[in-house]
């Protein structure tokens, strides 16, 4: 997971996304998803935050990945998805 | 254009055949649609094109567009193909799905048993869930179904009886061969391409009276006096063999299904099931064909081979399977001259619907009798 985001690195992991999702690399899609997720909910920022926490659940569940109960269950406890 | 079907109903010997505008008018054509097909148990797929667990293809049958699906648990469901928050269609190309299925527009995501999974950001961003919004009640719409001899068959209107009940003097009669069947990826399946009505296809395939004719080949090794026909009103019709011979190669032949009575030793049955599946078995293989209705001129005819045993399909049986597959193949297309001449013919405003031979086309006068009926 990186540190700390800077503006290169956020070019980097956009690039990385985008390259993922046009090979249909979900298990990518998903890492990249969460670690910036994970990232902005330690900086505090949620919003950010649980939107890109669902956008990895959505392509885990897609993925058929057993990631997807445990980002589920963060959506969850977070008030942000439905048992 | 009037349809005026107060002669098919009559009896053969003094009945005419459906009207030009069963075949050439755009109205009747949508009407029969909704009636013939819609409301009755079609067939639209094989069930080897979706052969894996998670396996989805997507058909357009007749603009309406299915889903086919062969779940986790490896059963066949059938669903309408589109998403229920915007009505995107969910899957445009045929292929394998691990997990969800998600629409490609608002990403809502469905199990392979059509259950609303996820609704992302639909109480706002990462929001996934809204009061207003239950997920129990908005699954995929699922379309009724059945397999039977490797076909996948739907009734679209959902008001059909059961198929077991519908086509149960079917099940019945054919209950030897409503067994485990195989199928090859080579030399098992093609698409022939049709520049008629579909019901054509139907009426040429139930009666043996033109095999003299178009299918000269067969007057030495099953003539015409070796066939009978076959119709159960309303619901079936065609021809069947006293004499039909495996296929062989220096002696070899294809292993035959597992306890069939001695009927079929040299036995075989060709049926229409109304409305457009064309059905053939004999004691070591059978074929499916599916007459999809492009345009009111327009068919196109999917034939898959099935065979009885694994061991047959294997490629020490592949130059016999080559054999076989030419064989139907060649039968098929010579079919091809006589329907397109028909459709042609049925222009021709001053043909009447025909008149039948009263004992050659029975099969035929069934199927427009069924027809008939309906479209009353």
């Amino acid at each position: 997971m990186i540190a700390s985001y800077s503006n290169d690195d956020l070019k980097i992991a956009n690039f990385e996304l985008q390259k993922a999702l046009s090979e249909n690399d979900l298990e990518t899609v998903v890492n990249i998803y969460r670690s910036k997720a994970e990232f902005d909910l330690k900086a505090g920022d949620e919003k950010s935050a649980y939107f890109l926490m669902t956008q990895a659940y959505i392509y885990a569940l897609e993925g058929g990945f057993s990631v997807a109960k445990e980002l589920k269950k963060i959506l969850v406890l977070a008030g942000r998805e439905a048992l | 254009m009037v349809s005026d079907l107060s002669k098919v109903d009559l009896p053969i010997s003094k009945a005419n055949g459906l009207p030009n505008s069963h075949y050439v008018d755009e109205s009747i054509f949508q009407k029969e649609k909704e009636i013939l097909l819609f409301n009755k148990w079609s067939g639209v797929a094989f069930s080897k094109d979706i052969p894996n667990n998670g396996d989805a293809l997507p058909i357009n049958f007749l603009g309406f567009p299915l889903l086919v699906v062969r779940n986790q648990d490896g059963e066949v469901v059938v669903f309408q193909n589109i998403c229920r928050h915007r009505g995107m269609i969910l899957v445009d190309e045929k292929k394998n799905i691990r997990g969800t299925i998600r629409c490609p527009y608002h990403s809502w995501s469905y199990n392979l048993d059509g259950n609303l999974r996820a609704t992302p950001h639909v109480g706002g961003p990462g929001q996934n869930a809204h009061e207003d919004i239950n997920k129990k009640e908005l699954g995929l719409t699922k379309i009724n179904s059945t397999v039977y001899l490797g076909v996948i068959f739907v009734n679209i209107s959902g008001n059909a009886e059961p198929f077991e009940k519908v086509n149960r003097n079917l099940l019945s009669r054919w209950c030897e061969f409503d067994k485990s069947l195989f199928y090859s990826n080579t030399d098992s399946s093609f698409i022939l391409e049709l520049n008629c009505n579909w019901k054509l296809a139907v009426e040429n395939y139930c009666e043996s009276y033109h095999l003299p004719w178009v299918h000269p080949e067969l007057n030495i090794i099953s003539k015409l006096e070796d066939h009978y026909n076959i119709q159960e009103k309303n619901e079936f019709s065609g021809q069947g063999s006293y004499v039909y011979r495996q296929i062989e190669d220096e002696g070899k032949v294809f292993y035959d299904f597992d306890g069939l009575s001695s009927k079929w030793n040299e036995g075989a049955e060709y049926i229409a099931v109304y409305p457009n599946v064309l059905l053939g078995v004999h004691r070591d293989h059978i074929f499916s064909i599916i007459l999809e209705p492009v345009n009111k001129e327009f068919t196109r005819e999917h034939v898959a081979i099935y065979y009885a045993k694994k061991e047959s399909t294997e490629a020490t049986f592949s130059q016999l399977r080559k054999q076989n597959f030419s064989w139907w193949k060649s039968v098929l297309k010579e079919d091809i001259f006589v329907v397109e001449g028909m459709q042609r013919g049925r222009h021709g405003k001053f043909f009447d619907g025909g008149r039948f031979s009263p004992i050659m086309d029975g099969p035929t006068h069934n199927f427009h009798n069924w027809v008939a009926k309906e479209f009353i």
